[in-house]
């Protein structure tokens, strides 16, 4: 039985030399991570961005930005406010001095955060991951890009080099104008075969897609075609442990601390 | 620190009414937010007070991500409900574990919880259990940003089976 025992310990402390993943930067999906039990504070917000990049080891957040009707950028996930909040209605077509009232459905009761707000002296050179919400499915058409744009060009604190700004766009109609800034530019879109083809058509920086959309080897073929990967949606160890063994150049997850603890 | 008090002052009332008891050994299987956690405990029952200490670790992190997750909690039950081969009363319950998080750093994550719920225990000698919780989660690590440590705190819940056995 003591030799059972030390065998269970042995077997479950024993030191096993890590793989090296320092090549694979790990970013917070939506901050905190989307719908996680263990959140402290809900996704895209001021406090789960400020969280997030407290975080030893966490090197950069994503964040999805939508077009207000008063044409200022806010983060929010869902394309209504219904579920999240206690309000209804899409951001493009709410006006800021409405959103700027709306809170989550939260004991907290985080308030819905603005770009103008965006707490930028936490970065210290870490990555914003600019998730493009292009699409209004109250009105059941496209915000303008030329504003949306203008919106993100002329936020002169993404200029500083504090920050490293990187955007995902899922519409490649998009790309030409958004290629204008200084930033790489993601697709993201749906499976390999869907983000391979985008790539042959269009000069994205790289591709964002789902752990289970892509292998090793299609990690590795794209990285040798000069293109960058992220993956994300990632909850469980082992689908974190599967995402880092691809060695993609970032990983965008939903359980951040599980995910600096297989790193480091 | 109010919280763990109460837990001894209860066991303590029948500690000094009556000397003799129960004492039992087991293992308890919690999910939680955190973790899935396993615990061995130690309890003692005492007329309808039954109080109990335990320590395990999360299994999610130290299993399979091979960072050891500690865990000790104690609590303390009334069971209003006393029969041979049942049980049913609330459950006080204070748990605390501690997590390294980036191992090249110095810093750990501190987790307490301070719960409040029920326990209904089956059998005679060999007892099964479960229990259900709710109550307030306190995360405390330290802030690069700050310098300092932060606390956060929010709602959690924990539900958990276990086996004891009467020794």
């Amino acid at each position: 039985m003591k030799y059972k025992l030390l065998f269970l310990a042995i077997f479950l402390f024993s030191c096993k030399k890590k793989e090296d993943f320092s090549d694979v930067k790990i970013i917070g999906h939506a901050a905190s991570g989307l719908e996680i039990q263990s959140a402290i504070f809900h996704d895209n917000s001021k406090e789960a961005v400020q969280l997030a990049l407290e975080t030893e080891g966490c090197d950069g957040v994503e964040l999805d930005i939508q077009l207000s009707l008063s044409n200022h950028l806010w983060f929010f996930h869902d394309q209504t406010l219904d579920k999240e909040t206690a309000k209804k209605g899409c951001i493009p077509s709410s006006e800021d001095g409405f959103l700027s009232e709306v809170e989550y459905k939260t004991s907290k009761k985080e308030k819905l955060l603005s770009l103008q707000n965006l707490p930028i002296n936490y970065f210290q050179k870490q990555v914003l991951m600019l998730d493009v919400r292009h699409y209004e499915v109250c009105k059941n058409e496209f915000v303008n890009p030329l504003i949306f744009f203008n919106e993100i060009a002329n936020f002169s604190a993404f200029y500083t080099g504090q920050i490293d700004v990187k955007i995902l766009l899922s519409n490649p109609a998009w790309l030409e104008k958004f290629q204008e800034l200084p930033f790489e530019i993601y697709y993201s879109g749906g499976d390999f075969m869907d983000a391979e083809h985008t790539l042959e058509l269009y000069d994205f920086d790289g591709i964002m897609i789902k752990n289970r959309h892509i292998s090793e080897q299609q990690v590795q073929d794209t990285k040798e075609k000069g293109k960058k990967v992220i993956i994300f949606e990632l909850r469980a160890p082992k689908e974190i442990k599967n995402a880092f063994k691809k060695h993609p150049d970032f990983l965008v997850t939903d359980d951040l601390r599980a995910t600096i603890i297989e790193k480091y | 620190m109010r919280f763990l008090l109460f837990i001894f002052f209860l066991s303590s009332l029948d500690i000094s009414a009556q000397p003799e008891g129960k004492s039992f050994i087991g293992a308890t299987f919690q999910y939680n937010s955190l973790d899935f956690f396993l615990n061995v405990n130690y309890s003692r029952q005492i007329k309808k007070v039954e109080y109990s200490a335990g320590l395990g670790f999360g299994i999610n992190r130290t299993i399979f991500q091979q960072r050891l997750f500690p865990h000790a909690a104690i609590s303390g039950s009334y069971y209003f409900l006393d029969k041979e081969k049942f049980q049913l009363g609330p459950t006080l319950l204070f748990q605390s574990c501690i997590l390294k998080v980036n191992s090249q750093k110095a810093h750990y994550y501190y987790y307490n919880q301070f719960f409040a719920g029920y326990t209904v225990v089956f059998g005679k000698r060999l007892k099964v259990y479960q229990s259900t919780f709710y109550g307030v989660y306190l995360e405390s690590y330290y802030s690069t940003f700050l310098n300092k440590f932060n606390t956060f705190s929010r709602m959690n819940f924990a539900a958990q089976i276990g086996l004891k056995y009467e020794i």
